[in-house]
């Protein structure tokens, strides 16, 4: 069996025990930074991606990993206990989770996450295992037109499903291309856009920028809704669920996470489109979909699971493709180029270590949210009761540490500085910065593989579509763009935003 | 939506602008081996159009005079200057005076983001979390960061 002794593999690297204990620190700083309301995981790990420089590149995406769940988990604790959720998926959380919570069902309700949360983690992790052979045997066979066709699917599926207008996320794409062209270009090693500033030759550093746009900027807006969220001041009792609370949200729990697990590949969706479909199908085929919004186990228990299967399965086009699915692969692409990894289908034949040791990290540190982080729930609480006032400067001078520790240059604090008014700005005028990170870190790779098709073919444009896999991808892309036009699934569409606001 | 649809397309022209002025020395290249200039002018081109696009539709909405249905809560300008201003101390005063002395910096003025605390309370919160901050990254995590006064 080739998939046990990848798995056997993975475990043997995921289970020495630094590795063990990188996970183990990123799941609890994952969640202690994203327990707190109104910071989503990307901000979370934009904000922590610095302490994970040090690390050898397998324990740095590993406890990347962990404090993505971490922060996922968190988001589901604040969304319960504060009904203030930092991602928009969690909202979906919150509908039953808070209900549940003011029914003194809080402890219930966290349990059931996390139970269903790890069940979704088991299940996903042996699909993507099971599916990562395949689908980076097909990515080897992809030269530089189906690269570039894969990059515009990537950057259209981002604009598509990103919520507000499609005109504002394409001005995001283009400026994340913009700001990726600052730099020396590769093949003529002509500077371009450096002003004369010397720390501009290299580029704009990713990191900097990813932790001002969001999480500089979110803490901006974070400000202006005054007032610390209502924290329950009932003691959370009774963490362990009742045999009926189980036996009621077994299936739920099942059905959450296969509609996770098939909706997180597709690129850009995220989390918010698996959390929604779940709980709409669970108040479909409910008896009872009055219960809904009042406290249904069902309401939490099925987006939980596909909210952490999606999250898992995001993963699939990022570890065999190289391609970002939205900001939190995005900022994982970035992490794996900076300690010398191509991101890419190569990357599971040449370094086998650390894609299986990943990706069994990600099943253990599934575990380790069960089994460490919810008695650890009382913490969580008191964090959540430290006044925010407090908690703003502790994480601007995390934000500006980090910054300046990439390179041990100021030049990259000014530029978080820039990066977190700006994101400020636009987030303001209704833009999100997701599409623009993505751009910015796919910029590059797409001008490299779009010159090098254009030299391959001689000039001629009709490379991408004499290549079938690249004409797939772009028809793909086209359907893409056409659905978002039928009015139907615009209206869908708003009903989705609608809920997840 | 007039106004932000407006100022949309000012920031992404701004961006083309700049994008076009600073290409004058980067050749366009051919079809077949594209120079270093071809990708901005194309991005330019691009957002021009959208800028364009965008524009419009604000132009649109001003003249049927739409109104936001959605009050949004006002700029907090105090936080946006405080947390500005610190993050921009922080980027000057590293390297002279070091972490110590700029983290107690950095956190007092960005502290004064938000009412609440007396000064003595942020001055315990800037020296605390500076101290925190020293012994994590410095001795914690390793990091090569200059901890006391480089110039004295």
């Amino acid at each position: 069996m080739e998939l046990a002794s990848h798995l056997a593999l993975g475990f043997d690297v995921a289970l020495t025990w630094q590795n063990l204990a990188f996970c183990l620190i990123g799941v609890l700083l994952g969640t202690l930074v994203g327990v707190l309301p109104g910071i989503g995981p990307a901000t979370t790990i934009a904000i922590l991606l610095p302490i994970t420089f040090e690390l050898p590149a397998v324990g740095a995406l590993i406890m990347l990993a962990g404090i993505y769940y971490g922060a996922q988990y968190g988001g589901s604790t604040t969304a319960i206990l504060v009904n203030m959720p930092g991602e928009s998926s969690g909202i979906i959380t919150a509908l039953d989770g808070h209900q549940m919570a003011k029914q003194g069902r809080a402890g219930v309700a966290l349990a059931i996450a996390a139970i269903g949360s790890l069940f979704a983690g088991t299940v996903s992790t042996f699909f993507i295992a099971a599916s990562a052979g395949t689908l980076s045997e097909l990515g080897l066979m992809f030269g530089p037109a189906e690269n570039v066709a894969l990059m515009v699917l990537a950057i259209v599926a981002v604009m598509v499903m990103g919520k507000g207008s499609m005109l504002n996320a394409l001005v995001m794409v283009l400026i994340g291309l913009a700001l990726g062209l600052i730099g020396t270009d590769v093949e003529t090693s002509k500077a371009r856009y450096t002003f004369g500033i010397q720390e501009l030759r290299d580029g704009i550093d990713f990191i900097p920028l990813a932790m001002g746009l969001f999480g500089i900027a979110e803490i901006l807006r974070t400000l202006e809704t005054p007032g610390d969220g209502e924290v329950l001041r009932a003691r959370i009792t009774g963490l362990w669920p009742k045999w009926e609370d189980l036996k009621a949200s077994a299936l739920p729990i099942l059905r959450g996470t296969g509609v996770g697990t098939l909706l997180g590949i597709l690129p850009g969706s995220g989390t918010l489109l698996a959390s929604f479909s779940a709980y709409m199908l669970e108040k479909r085929i409910s008896r009872t979909p009055e219960r809904f919004g009042k406290g249904a186990i069902e309401g939490l228990a099925a987006p939980e699971s596909a909210n952490n299967a999606a999250a898992q399965t995001s993963f699939v086009p990022m570890l065999t493709l190289g391609m970002p699915s939205g900001a939190v692969t995005a900022l994982m692409i970035g992490a794996m180029t900076i300690h010398g990894i191509s991101p890419g289908p190569q990357v599971v034949t040449q370094r086998p270590e650390l894609f299986w040791g990943v990706v069994c990290s990600m099943w253990i540190g599934n575990a380790m949210l069960l089994i460490i982080n919810l008695p650890l729930i009382a913490i969580w609480v008191s964090i959540l009761r430290i006044p925010y006032r407090r908690l703003v400067p502790a994480i601007i001078l995390f934000c500006c540490i980090g910054a300046y520790a990439v390179n041990n240059s100021p030049f990259d604090v000014v530029v978080l500085f820039a990066a977190g008014l700006f994101g400020y700005a636009i987030s303001r005028l209704g833009c999100e910065p997701t599409p623009l990170l993505l751009a910015f870190i796919i910029g590059p790779m797409l001008e490299e593989n779009f010159r090098r098709a254009m030299l391959v073919a001689h000039g001629d444009l009709a490379i991408f579509v004499h290549k079938p896999i690249s004409l797939a991808l772009l028809a793909a892309t086209l359907g893409l763009l056409l659905v978002t036009l039928v009015p139907s699934i615009q209206s869908r569409r708003a009903e989705v935003f609608k809920e997840g606001r | 939506m007039a106004v932000r649809d407006l100022s949309v397309a000012a920031i992404a022209a701004a961006f083309a602008l700049i994008l076009l002025i600073f290409s004058t020395h980067l050749p366009l290249g051919t079809a077949l081996r594209m120079g270093p200039g071809f990708v901005p002018r194309a991005v330019a081109f691009g957002l021009i159009f959208v800028a364009a696009g965008l524009a419009l539709r604000g132009l649109l909405a001003l003249r049927r005079r739409a109104r936001a249905a959605a009050v949004e809560a006002p700029v907090h300008w105090r936080g946006t200057a405080s947390i500005g201003v610190s993050v921009l101390a922080f980027a000057t005063l590293i390297q002279p005076i070091g972490l110590l002395a700029s983290a107690v910096i950095t956190v007092f003025v960005a502290s004064l983001a938000q009412e609440g605390d007396g000064a003595r309370q942020r001055v315990l919160l800037a020296g605390g979390l500076a101290a925190v901050a020293g012994a994590v990254f410095a001795y914690g995590l390793g990091l090569p960061l200059p901890i006391l006064p480089t110039v004295l």
